[in-house]
């Protein structure tokens, strides 16, 4: 049974224009050749840009405007929300404004008495209804407004997206309301921009541009037309190619794959953080204009105002696989990002070191991220619970400093959101879908393996950056372990810290590898600095191979009030050394690692002191030219080697500043060993 | 005809909105006003005092009970006077109540008008006493008064249709008014009789339809006497053609009227 039917509605304007001095007078059709009816308890959604004539549709069924041509027939009782609390005098109190206004709103003498009281409840003015409306608040303007128009009772309910006024709690109570009047089965129209109210309030949905419907649907279909069409029309592009349907719509992009969504409304954006200006912009309030539309790729230039470009787009569909390429320029970038809404029937996810599945949205209003265990690059796969909602994909990042997290939004978003960020401005990602559970396995596994490969490739890009090396002997800091290790053969001879320095201060021993590290490579010498907390303790490292040994320089800075009472240099090393000397002394470590223990040494002040050359293994032989006292260890069994170190004496130690170098010398002949033991010092 | 007989029978249906719209106006007037509705009965006392010191000792006019016959046509011309002031501009004055709810647009114009119709009557009631004290005579012809005080309504409210469909258009009636008020108010006997204008002028007066109604008021309220039948004839038939021309107006225009609020 239609309650509301329009035949061929329009309405027309004349509006004046004046250009140069000239006044014209032009005729604007703001409706036209508007029919549709509409079936008792349906709710309908007017949506459609600023100046479709959406509020002038609104006025003609409320009968606030009549139409110039065709007819408008309205079997019932209107009530407008339109333009709340229009007619509340500001000098009358809340229940003198009621009472004025309740019979001008449409409500009934009889109904009057028994409204009253309902309308104040709802309300929740308290005290304040006694009081002159010019000392209320907005939000206590808007509910009183809203209660005087609902109470009505009206067969239909027209809403011209009044409901974005007042506090967040005001308007969440109207827009419950609202929710009880459809349950109730009155018939509701609704003008709004928020497309989320929209989707969840209506069963149907017109669409208007320029005074003319031009789609009647349901809100799953017209909804994402809309979204894909509204704005520039110099800033959309569309890409239909191999089951993909790709909109860019000013600095948005929505995916859809063999009809499927993949991503959630228009929200799909990049964003860039400017240290400078402390501010984040995104990409949607750049202009944007198509530069290439191909059957395979977008490339979008998004200007600011002074029309410098700082955003570049590159969309392109190659071998069925969606790669997405932001590039920002001409601002320094500290950090962007990008944030592609999925859908939220997306169930779980599978990442390269842990897999899950995404909670609810329920009582969430803060995003909340997912943990992927490590993120350093990667990929990341998605699926729905059924294939035919959403189709599986594998998002992978391409960029070099780019990283991917993922978060569940809050309930009002109602989306999962891959992001992916990137240090350095340019972030690049393809995108593969898969309508089988086994293919997207396949192609996991696939990008797991790559992801290891390439991971190795940076590790030993990282290691080339901070090494030296020198015929077979290479040393490499190990900034991530904060360990300086020794390779023979690109054999690692070190163990544990490596090359490394501790002291004692305060009854607490400190480590190179439990400070701060910073690494320079300068002229083929690792040039380290370490500081720490305590008692602003530095130390000045400076390593470089010299004739095939490794010459060690180091200038240790302790502020007056805490000075470390003791301090040591060495290194630890594999336990496949069996034996060490120290000046004459030549002796075997005890087989077992049971506990930590210094090898009796018979000179402490020996020149020459290390480890003998074992089957392929170098010896390591310190030079002690400055009488510093030697030691030699055993580790335990969990630490598993052999220390080599130089002692300072505690009287070095009384200037704030010490200085300390030796030689490192690998003798691959036995002789300069055994000819030194045999010398006897 | 038919179709302001349509549009009269919808106003009485509404009657309650035009009862609570015209309240609230009355309301509103006076709301934060220390004196409120004594204002009704200063606003006259004091202008009929002013004319009647200048016209009394600076012009040496010799009328008995001069301020009576003053207070007697000031009270219809404060009336006709403010109402068409204030209705001109009604239908922007109103405006959000119209993009609020749906009711019959004639009521805006209307309840300016009753709005000020309550403000004369409260005037009128305080100052009757005086009336019927000065003469009480009066007593008998109030019924009289009754009818005056319709027909001068019907008048005033088929100029007020008029008058505020006028101003949506052209917005230059309202200063328009202001001026021409002024010249309404020297050629319409309210501070002198009619009798003491000599022709070719008095033609002026006698063209002026308000002429007519403050004759008929100081008929009743200052010579204590009943209007002739050709005095009632002639209000009725001016009270119908300004409602009739009114609202045909207000009718023709009323769907441009919407747009331009």
């Amino acid at each position: 049974m239609s309650i509301l039917e329009l035949k061929d509605v329009g309405e027309m304007y004349r509006v004046k224009f004046i250009a140069e001095g000239q006044i014209n007078w032009e005729e604007v059709w703001a409706c036209q050749d508007i029919s549709f009816s509409l079936n008792k308890g349906e709710t309908l959604g007017i949506i459609g840009q600023n100046g479709s004539g959406k509020t002038t549709l609104l006025k003609l069924i409320s009968g606030m405007l009549i139409p110039d041509r065709g007819s408008i027939n309205v079997g019932g009782r209107v009530s407008t929300l339109m333009e709340l609390g229009a007619g509340f005098n500001p000098e009358f109190t809340g229940r003198e404004n009621i009472i004025v206004n309740a019979r001008i709103y449409g409500l009934e003498d009889s109904l009057l008495h028994q409204a009253i009281p309902e309308i104040i409840a709802f309300a929740d003015l308290g005290r304040f209804i006694d009081a002159p409306i010019k000392y209320y608040s907005q939000g206590m303007y808007m509910r009183l407004a809203f209660a005087l128009a609902i109470f009505v009772n009206p067969d239909i309910l027209l809403i011209d997206d009044i409901l974005a006024v007042g506090d967040e709690e005001a308007q969440q109570k109207c827009v419950k309301k609202v929710f009880e009047l459809k349950e109730q089965g009155k018939t509701i129209i609704v003008v709004s921009h928020d497309m989320h109210m929209i989707r969840k309030l209506c069963d149907r949905v017109v669409l208007l541009e320029k005074g003319r419907i031009i789609k009647d649907g349901t809100p799953l279909d017209i909804i994402p037309y809309y979204l894909e069409t509204v704005g520039d029309k110099r800033g959309i592009a569309v890409l239909e190619n191999m089951g993909f349907r790709i909109v860019f719509n000013n600095g948005r992009l929505v995916i859809n794959y063999l009809g499927l969504p993949v991503t959630k409304g228009i929200d799909s954006c990049a964003f860039f953080y400017q240290e400078n200006t402390a501010l984040t912009f995104s990409s949607f309030n750049l202009n944007w204009k198509i530069r290439t539309l191909s059957l395979d790729t977008i490339i979008a230039e998004g200007r600011n105002q002074e029309g410098l470009v700082l955003q570049e787009w590159v969309i392109q569909i190659e071998e069925g696989v969606l790669k997405w390429d932001v590039n920002i320029q001409g601002l320094p970038v500290k950090r962007a990002y990008v944030n592609l809404f999925l859908d939220p029937r997306y169930e779980d996810w599978v990442g390269f070191y842990a897999q899950g599945v995404f909670p609810n949205f329920a009582y969430r209003s803060n995003w909340q991220e997912m943990d992927l265990g490590y993120y350093s690059g990667g990929f990341l796969g998605i699926r729905a619970l059924t294939a035919d909602s959403c189709p599986a994909a594998v998002i992978t990042v391409l960029g070099e400093a780019n990283r991917i997290r993922l978060f569940n939004s809050g309930y009002e978003q109602e989306a999962r959101i891959g992001q992916i960020d990137s240090s350095n401005g340019n972030i690049s990602l393809k995108i593969q879908f898969h309508s089988g559970d086994a293919q997207l396995k396949e192609d996991l596994e696939q990008e797991k393996r790559k992801f290891l490969v390439k991971e190795q490739a940076e590790r030993i890009k990282q290691q080339e950056w901070c090494s030296i090396s020198s015929g077979v002997m290479r040393l490499v800091a190990d900034m991530e372990n904060k360990a300086l290790k020794l390779f023979y053969k690109n054999q690692e001879i070190t163990r544990g810290d490596g090359l490394h320095s501790s002291f004692l201060l305060n009854e607490s021993w400190y480590n190179t590898s439990t400070c701060q590290w910073e690494l320079k490579k300068e002229n083929e010498a690792l040039i380290l600095r370490f500081s720490w907390q305590e008692g602003n303790f530095i130390q000045l490292w400076k390593l470089y191979f010299q004739d095939g040994s490794l010459l060690w320089e180091a200038t240790t800075e302790a502020s007056l009030e805490s000075k470390p009472e003791s301090l040591k240099f060495g290194l630890c090393a594999r336990s496949a050394y069996k034996s060490f000397f120290c000046g004459g002394q030549m002796q075997n470590f005890s087989k077992e690692f049971s506990h930590w223990q210094d090898m009796p040494l018979e000179n402490k002040f020996a020149q020459l002191l290390g480890l003998v050359m074992e089957p392929e293994l170098p010896a390591v032989v310190l030079e002690n030219k400055n009488k510093l006292i030697g030691v030699i260890q055993n580790s335990d069994a969990a630490a598993n080697f052999r220390v080599v170190q130089l002692m300072l004496p505690p009287e070095l130690l009384k200037d704030g500043v010490v200085g300390f170098s030796t030689r490192l010398i690998f003798p691959e002949n036995p002789d300069f060993i055994n000819n030194y033991v045999a010398q006897g010092e | 005809m038919k179709i302001i007989a349509e549009r009269l029978a919808k106003v009485y249906q509404q009657r309650g909105i035009l009862w609570d719209m015209a309240l609230s106006q009355f309301k509103a007037r006076y709301a934060g006003a220390k004196l409120g509705i004594w204002w009704a009965v200063v606003t006259p006392l004091i202008l009929a005092a002013s004319i009647n010191l200048v016209f009394s000792s600076a012009f040496k006019i010799g009328i008995v009970n001069h301020t009576i016959l003053i207070l007697a046509g000031i009270l219809p011309w404060l009336f006709f006077n403010n109402a068409l002031m204030e209705v001109t501009n009604s239908f922007f004055l109103h405006s959000c109540i119209l993009n609020q709810s749906v009711f019959p647009r004639d009521l805006v114009p209307l309840s300016a008008i009753l709005a000020n119709l309550f403000n004369f009557l409260l005037g009128l009631v305080f100052l009757l006493p005086v009336f019927i004290f000065i003469n009480p005579k009066i007593a008998i012809f109030l019924p009289y008064l009754l009818v005056i005080i319709f027909l001068h309504f019907v008048f005033i409210a088929g100029l007020g249709l008029l008058f505020s469909v006028i101003n949506v258009f052209f917005r230059d009636l309202t200063y328009f008014l202001s001026a021409i008020f002024m010249i309404w108010f020297w050629i319409t006997p309210v501070f002198y009789p009619l009798e003491m204008v000599a022709f070719p002028f008095k033609w002026v007066c006698l063209f002026n339809p308000l002429t007519y109604f403050i004759l008929a008021y100081q008929n009743v309220l200052f010579y204590a006497q009943a209007p002739a039948l050709s005095v009632l004839t002639e209000l009725v038939l001016l009270a119908a053609l300004s409602l009739s021309v009114g609202y045909l107006v207000f009718v023709k225009n009323e769907p441009f009227l919407l747009k331009r609020i």
